[in-house]
């Protein structure tokens, strides 16, 4: 992050923080959707953090960790948020047709249902971990610095946060499997 | 070692699905908010109980009384001297026919057509949208403030914030969403021209008690309506009064919003006016 953009944000000029926001608000979103698992929510909450980081920024003491600083707002905007809006929108995925009996296809399709069907029933502080290690790419010294936690618990996060994926995705290939040794 | 990659695989594949990207009437609305939102000062003023010996607080108290007797001594001393001869330096009453401008102590000068246009206090200029479809060209004094040009917004506004107006594009019909609406009011619809285009004009009051889904503006109309699920979308803030001039660019809809406190006595709906005549859509 361009760390005198930070500087004129963090001293009050509105247009860096503009610049700073058409930076930053894809990556941050993506945090955001990932860890609620619902894009509309996700969008609301994005929007309260950039507000917060907005007025929050002369408090930031070192503008090169900006970006770790921004993704802890967002984080903990999801925590606040994510209670008021316990019923998550569904999300359907239709297959085309002419492709709905590749078995690839309905593989994928049947993992990632049940991948996302796991992970909507973890706890947001292991969903946070996750996504700050798996999608952000941050090592979990870098993801225990950013959440504010102790390194073991970081991993313990994303230790249990794997190993329910893990389950559900082997339970997900099993019946696949199931599914192609019965006669129809 | 083969189910470990498969599981790898299949988890990035669920976890990069999607899009990213964060629309533009967000990001418009949160800047929008920042416009009138302060930041925290970071005064760093350490926090101390006193620790001071018995001793040293009786003199400090002392110190300050004394101070103060002095302070309040000079003060009746001034008091005194004040007669018929003495006249008071002179302070400067703004008219109430002035509206408020922007005192930039730098202001960027115009790039007409070539670059975006720049955040910001605004030179006196003509400048056009490059971000904003459909092109728009308006001329604007000095004054006019620049908050950010977006693909469906430009606001421009003066240094009091309260007194913009916008250019958006719009999908839905302001007026539809607003009509059956009570806590809009919606009075002295028009007809009026914009760059030799026929549009019709109104003038839009939100009620101050409404319950408002706030920081959507006036773009995107439809797809904000969806999300404002039973709250009333904010296409003008509280207390303001606005006149919506809504205008059929090649099959475009674009609503020009002049807004300004109620009960406003300076000039600015001139001003507003002036920009709205300077506009051509490319």
């Amino acid at each position: 992050m361009d760390r005198d953009l930070v500087e004129r944000a963090r001293s009050g000029d509105q247009s860096a923080f503009a610049e700073l926001v058409h930076q930053t608000s894809d990556t941050l979103f993506g945090i955001a959707r990932r860890i609620l698992r619902d894009p509309g929510l996700a969008e609301d909450v994005l929007q309260n953090a950039l507000v917060t980081i907005w007025r929050k920024l002369p408090h930031l003491r070192e503008p090169e960790r900006f970006d770790a600083w921004a993704y802890r707002i967002v984080v903990h905007a999801c925590y606040a948020d994510a209670p008021r809006n316990r019923v998550w929108a569904s999300t359907v995925r239709v297959l085309p047709v002419d492709r709905a009996n590749e078995t690839d296809d309905f593989q994928s399709l049947s993992d990632r249902d049940e991948l996302e069907r796991a992970f909507r029933v973890l706890p947001l502080d292991q969903r946070a971990v996750f996504v700050l290690h798996h999608h952000v790419g941050l090592p979990l010294v870098a993801v225990a610095e950013t959440l504010g936690i102790p390194d073991g618990t970081a991993r313990s996060r994303l230790h249990y946060a794997t190993r329910a994926l893990r389950t559900a995705f082997e339970a997900s290939r099993a019946r696949d499997d199931l599914r192609e040794v019965t006669p129809a | 070692m083969n189910d470990n990659r498969s599981f790898e695989r299949a988890t990035h594949d669920w976890l990069e699905d999607g899009s990213d990207r964060t629309s533009a009437a967000m990001i418009d609305a949160v800047l929008l908010a920042v416009r009138t939102t302060p930041q925290e000062r970071d005064l760093q003023i350490p926090w101390r109980t006193p620790t001071m010996p018995k001793s040293l607080r009786l003199a400090a108290m002392f110190a300050i009384v004394a101070v103060l007797g002095i302070g309040a001594s000079a003060l009746l001393r001034n008091g005194s001297s004040v007669g018929p001869g003495t006249t008071a330096s002179p302070t400067t009453i703004p008219s109430p026919t002035t509206p408020p401008s922007a005192t930039p102590s730098t202001s960027v000068t115009p790039s007409p057509n070539t670059a975006r246009i720049p955040h910001g206090p605004l030179a006196a200029g003509t400048y056009t949208t490059t971000v904003l479809t459909p092109p728009t060209t308006f001329a604007v004094p000095a004054g006019w403030i620049n908050s950010f040009e977006t693909t469906d917004r430009i606001t421009l506004y003066l240094a009091d914030n309260a007194h913009q107006v916008s250019i958006a594009r719009v999908i839905g019909d302001p007026l539809v969403y607003a009509r059956p609406n009570p806590d809009y009011t919606i009075a002295n619809p028009s007809a009026t021209t914009v760059a030799g285009l026929p549009g019709e004009q109104t003038t839009f009051v939100l009620s101050a008690t409404a319950k408002v889904k706030s920081f959507y503006p006036l773009s995107s109309l439809v797809d904000s309506a969806q999300q404002g699920g039973d709250a009333t979308l904010e296409l003008v803030q509280h207390g303001t009064e606005a006149r919506v001039i809504i205008v059929d660019v090649s099959g475009t809809r674009v609503v020009i919003l002049i807004q300004r406190p109620i009960g406003d006595t300076t000039d600015f709906d001139a001003m507003a006016q002036a920009l709205v005549d300077s506009m051509t859509f490319n």
